[in-house]
């Protein structure tokens, strides 16, 4: 089986098996966040995981213009989309935090600053790495 | 980087579709390529000139800016 499509099915699996615990922890619980979460999350992997058993059935063709899809023109979008996004999530983070600070909302603004420090404390960590590895 | 990609490919009578699947990347690709908004990796130029039989230098044209 072709790898990529062989660890999307994977890690799919994973989020609708995770899906389901979510689901019955919302269950327990009585959680009306849990609930949606973890149905949403066994939908959308179920889906996932359909759609690479279509693409299987369709055939070397099928599997040829779905690698084709990961070109390096596609990583490369992939790739600056994904650093901007981050960095215009930083900008956001900051500007929230400091509105909510404003508005007497402190929790909110603690909670959003401390997600955007660990993103960047995460990006710092991957920058290392990829600078070691290269 | 300028590049005499289209101009192989209709010397060659093939389509943007039976070049990308020739060379295993997608139809935008090939029309990025053609029209100078994306420059390959050394490793696509590799199999382009490999796929027509020419030097990389014979398809890319170097302009220092």
């Amino acid at each position: 089986m072709n790898k990529r499509i062989r660890n999307i099915i994977l890690i799919n699996s994973a989020f609708v098996g995770v899906g389901v615990l979510l689901f019955v922890a919302g269950l327990i619980k009585g959680s009306s966040f849990l609930m949606p979460l973890g149905a949403g999350s066994v939908v959308s992997g179920i889906v996932k995981t359909m759609r690479m058993v279509k693409i299987l059935k369709g055939g070397e063709a099928k599997i040829k213009e779905f690698e084709a899809c990961y070109d390096e023109r596609n990583t490369m979008i992939s790739a600056k989309a994904g650093s901007l996004s981050f960095k215009l999530f930083c900008l956001a983070s900051f500007v929230c935090s400091a509105i909510f600070a404003l508005i007497g909302m402190e929790d909110v603004a603690l909670i959003i600053a401390y997600v955007a420090c660990m993103l960047i404390f995460i990006y710092l960590v991957c920058y290392w790495y990829y600078s070691k590895k290269y | 980087m300028k590049n005499r990609l289209e101009e192989l490919r209709k010397e060659k009578g093939i389509r943007q579709e039976e070049l990308a699947e020739a060379l295993e990347v997608s139809r935008q690709t090939i029309g990025s390529l053609e029209n100078g908004r994306y420059n390959p990796s050394i490793m696509l130029a590799f199999k382009i000139a490999r796929y027509f039989n020419l030097k990389i230098e014979d398809i890319f044209i170097y302009e220092e800016e």
